[in-house]
């Protein structure tokens, strides 16, 4: 039976205008995620990943495209019909030093979505509300009359998720959720995520430029260049058959804690990433490829399901097979 | 393995818990100068009620003894007397009274006006921003000076006519502050995180925006009360400040320059209360910068 | 054993760093023992506030002084004292024997010279050549790190992250120094340009005779580079080794923590297992082993005294008292 999914895109796109000319941000992205399941949007910085994070929760608007919730589509809400949904949908943001006022106590940065939309009529309600987020999130209560600034990054984060849960919503956008802590509180952070999902049948979507991090997580992948969805299958898939030429870049390019005879040799991606100011229409990875032909340059390559559920935006990839040809030994004459 | 409680994990134990507020007020009180600055205003501000209870306007400030006429500081004269008389300590203190006034009420209202305005210019950008800002620099560009002798000409002198004049150069440099401050905190994460949790845009300024930016606000209070003291003074120097006889030290400045041979106390007193008020309040100022100032990572 | 000292580039005995601040005192170094052997790369891996930063800035005696203090200890710079340098001889060793590169590119260049000028700048700080020599030998050293020469008279603005990133490390090593301190010099860049900026490292290290200092808390970059691994928590030194000791054979139960957090690669779904609890408050000043709160090995002696660290084998040497029992080992169970 397919399950309407809780989230779909389609074709969005949001372009900036700079003096430069225009900045292609996030261009015709498309994906669905089901409830209770994780996307990881994974990319490097200038992808677009924060963007489409934002452009789901209506924190800017697309310039084209269309967003569904739940079956419904909101790209053209207004800010006032969004806000009751701005419950059932929220964000946690990447860092934990600014995503929270300074000036509020633990207790009033928590308890201010629950006052906000009223959920909750006395003061105790409130109170014993916050006090359980708190528990739910890890935070002991003798923290809730303190300030962030008080506190360290991890406890900040705590307190960024336990505000995330306050409206019991049903999506939360993870933006770098953990990319500003320490190795030791980033796991803390990812099982309390993890388990929350488990407990209160939350989906995810997981933004992130840490790729150990993201399989960890997610139960598909995404990976964006330059604004666009290079590559998409589920998690296992990407980091055993990777198809696109970038994705496989990446993968090389993260360093590996590993001594000793396994570790392989890397095969480094050059130059650097473009502008992506006025792009021409022709393959964006192009310039960086090492496997580019006459093809890519000729139009912008779209995503195709070169496989059961694992989507591949590149001219040279038509089948599985294909990719394996683009491979380093392929390129030896 | 011993047991060991989860408590020692960290140093935050005591949970002694202070605000950005009360860490601010911690770190201001660490400096002299501001405690300086502070202890005198406040002796200033005590002397300048107080006066108004002890000494009766008509008999003791304004009221002339030719007969007492021109001496130097004494016992029975603490500052001595003018050149009509009057005992001039009394003036000095009844005097803080005008300054005091006139320095804080147009900041105060310069403030109000200047913060909203520039909130908004701040907050909405754009056309908003431009049209408030061009007319802000028109007003900004005007010397003050000009502007008072333009509303006193037409309004008379009078203490409440010179507090407005002096109240449109005050607003003016506070919508610049206050717009370089809200534009820097319009970016930060929380105020996007109050967007993603629904709250409404005037919701967003008042409660996240504005608290947060007054840290340069705060600051430009204290050191524009002493540069408006000066104004206000330098205007009634001129004349067209507050009226005579009443004590405002700029016009006993002025009166006394005939006597400036003879009996400069006359006027090196007035000139100094001017100087040690505006002293301390850049003391103050110049400590509430140091404090405010966001060094808050360990 | 009498060539010792001369084997080391760098050696630091006990050294004690705190910051006077007016909120408190913060300890910052408690008591680190290091040594870099000459020509060798040493990873020091540590989270925020174990103090590593701290530490590469005593080295060349840059702790800014107020508010920081060295209070005790000893550093030798290829066998010469560093803290019993006078100025002079400090600026004379900074840029020229001894390099640093800092973490962020955006902040380590000057945004109003170019960077020829600022190459050129530290080699005739330390050399006497003419400006035309030390402008060519500027453009040897941005061929050196993969930049075009045509772009010595370019601005930093100009260049990406990476690239800034690769000019900084032309500055540090324009004049040729025997030792390198580099704070965290690729978290700042994104994966793929740290791919290359590494591989550049590792490419430099290699022709010269350097030694390095690489402070990061990446574990896999520590792998990529390093041949001696030093783990460090709460301003002191816990395990250290070559890397295939503290890798492969883990001695502290802190490293076993630290390889324990990191989502691996390569077993997905298995569930993280972080250390309970934090690290000590800087601000305290901590009695017997800084790590024994999250400990479960603890015992009472670890509370009352700090363990040295103990020699288990010529390269790899532990901070824990569980050592004195021979027979202990960690049974990979650090949440209890």
């Amino acid at each position: 039976m397919a399950e309407s999914p809780i989230l779909k895109v389609e074709n969005l796109t949001k372009y900036f205008h700079t003096p430069r000319g225009l900045l292609h941000a996030v261009d015709d992205v498309n994906f669905s995620i089901n409830k209770g399941k994780t996307l990881g949007i994974v990319g490097e910085s200038g992808c677009g990943k924060s963007t489409t994070g934002r452009l789901i929760l209506k924190l800017t608007n697309p310039t084209r495209g269309k967003i569904f919730f739940e079956g419904n589509d909101i790209s053209d809400y207004s800010v006032s019909k969004m806000r009751p949904l701005r419950s059932e949908m929220q964000m946690i943001f990447q860092d934990p030093f600014s995503s929270l006022d300074p000036r509020q106590s633990v207790m009033q940065l928590i308890s201010e979505p629950i006052i906000e939309y009223k959920l909750l009529r006395s003061k105790q309600e409130v109170e014993k509300r916050t006090l359980e987020l708190m528990d739910i999130v890890g935070l002991a209560s003798r923290y809730m009359n303190t300030y962030p600034h008080e506190l360290d990054g991890g406890r900040r984060q705590r307190i960024g998720v336990a505000r995330a849960l306050a409206l019991n919503p049903k999506l939360i956008v993870c933006d770098e959720p953990v990319s500003a802590l320490d190795v030791s509180i980033q796991a803390q952070i990812l099982n309390l995520l993890k388990n929350l999902q488990k407990d209160m049948f939350l989906t995810y979507v997981f933004i992130t430029h840490n790729l150990s991090v993201v399989k960890y997580f997610s139960d598909d992948i995404a990976v964006m260049y330059l604004g666009q969805l290079v590559e998409k299958a589920p998690s296992e898939i990407i980091f055993q058959r990777p198809m696109h030429p970038y994705t496989k870049a990446l993968l090389a390019a993260v360093p590996v804690p590993v001594v000793g005879k396994d570790r392989s040799v890397r095969q480094l991606i050059r130059g650097e990433i473009t502008s992506p100011v006025n792009l021409p229409d022709e393959c964006r990875f192009a310039n960086r490829c090492d496997y580019c032909a006459a093809i890519c340059r000729e139009r912008n390559p779209l995503l195709r399901e070169v496989e059961p559920n694992h989507f591949v935006a590149c001219a040279r990839v038509a089948n599985p097979e294909d990719a394996y040809l683009l491979s380093p030994a392929a390129l030896k004459p | 393995m011993v047991d060991i409680s989860i408590n020692s994990i960290s140093g935050e134990q005591e949970l002694k818990s202070r605000s950005l507020g009360q860490e601010t007020l911690r770190r201001l009180l660490k400096n002299k100068g501001a405690i300086i600055g502070m202890l005198f205003l406040l002796i200033l501000i005590i002397a300048a009620v107080l006066s108004g209870f002890i000494y009766d306007y008509d008999t003791d400030v304004i009221s002339q003894n030719i007969g007492e006429r021109l001496q130097w500081p004494s016992r029975a004269h603490i500052f001595g007397t003018d050149e009509l008389g009057r005992d001039i300590f009394i003036r000095i203190l009844y005097g803080a009274r005008y300054s005091l006034t006139i320095g804080s009420g147009s900041v105060l209202i310069g403030l109000i006006v200047g913060v909203i305005f520039g909130s908004i210019a701040g907050f909405y950008g754009g056309m908003v921003d431009q049209v408030i800002m061009r007319t802000n620099d028109i007003l900004y560009a005007v010397p003050n000076i000009m502007i008072a002798v333009v509303i006193v000409s037409l309004l008379g002198t009078s203490t409440f006519n010179l507090l407005l004049a002096l109240c449109v150069s005050a607003s003016s440099s506070f919508v610049r502050i206050a717009r370089a401050s809200v534009m820097t905190i319009r970016g930060q994460e929380y105020i996007e995180s109050a967007y993603a949790m629904g709250l409404p845009t005037w919701k967003i300024i008042l409660k996240h925006v504005i608290p947060n930016s007054l840290s340069p606000i705060i600051v430009q209070v204290t050191l524009l009360i002493g540069t408006t003291i000066i104004s206000a003074s330098s205007l009634s120097f001129l004349g067209i400040g507050v009226p005579s006889p009443a004590p405002e030290w700029g016009a006993m400045l002025s009166a006394g320059r005939s006597q400036i041979r003879n009996a400069s106390y006359i006027c090196v007193i007035p000139g100094l209360a001017i100087m040690f008020t505006v002293l301390a309040l850049n003391l103050l100022g110049d400590g509430l910068r140091d404090a405010l100032d966001p060094k808050l990572k360990k | 054993m009498a060539d010792e000292k001369m084997d080391y580039m760098l050696e630091v005995k006990d050294l004690k760093v705190q910051y006077n601040t007016d909120a408190g005192i913060v300890y910052a170094v408690n008591g680190l023992d290091l040594c870099i052997t000459s020509k060798k790369t040493l990873g020091l891996v540590g989270e925020t506030g174990a103090g590593k930063t701290t530490t590469a800035l005593s080295i060349l005696n840059l702790v800014p002084n107020p508010p920081g203090k060295i209070t005790s200890g000893e550093i030798f710079l290829a066998g010469k004292s560093v803290l019993g340098m006078n100025i002079n001889e400090l600026e004379k060793m900074r840029g020229n024997e001894v390099a640093m590169i800092f973490q962020d590119p955006m902040t380590a260049l000057n945004p109003v010279m170019t960077v020829g000028d600022q190459i050129a700048e530290s080699i005739m700080l330390h050399n006497k050549v003419s400006e035309t020599e030390s402008m060519s030998r500027a453009k040897e050293m941005l061929r050196l790190v993969g930049i075009d020469e045509g772009r010595i008279h370019d601005y930093p603005h100009q260049f990406s992250g990476g690239m800034r990133q690769r000019v900084v490390i032309a500055i540090a090593l324009a004049c040729h120094p025997k030792f390198l301190i580099a704070d965290e010099p690729t978290t700042a860049l994104d994966v793929t340009i740290q791919a290359q900026v590494l591989e550049l490292i590792k490419q430099l290290i290699a022709k010269s005779d350097m030694s390095v200092l690489l402070i990061t808390h990446d574990l896999g970059v520590v792998a990529e580079i390093c041949d001696e691994v030093a783990v460090m928590y709460s301003g002191r030194i816990v395990e250290k080794g070559t890397a295939d000791d503290v890798f492969n054979h883990i001695l502290h139960v802190y490293t076993e923590g630290l390889f324990n957090s990191l989502p691996n690669l390569r077993k997905r779904g298995e569930e993280l297992r972080p250390i309970k609890g934090m690290m000590p408050n800087p601000m305290e000043k901590i009695v017997g082993c800084s790590f024994a709160p999250r400990c479960p090995y603890a015992t009472k002696r670890c509370l009352s005294e700090i363990p040295a660290l103990r020699k288990m084998s010529d390269t790899h040497f532990v901070a824990c008292h569980a050592y004195d029992d021979k027979t202990f080992t960690l049974k990979g169970n650090i949440n209890g």
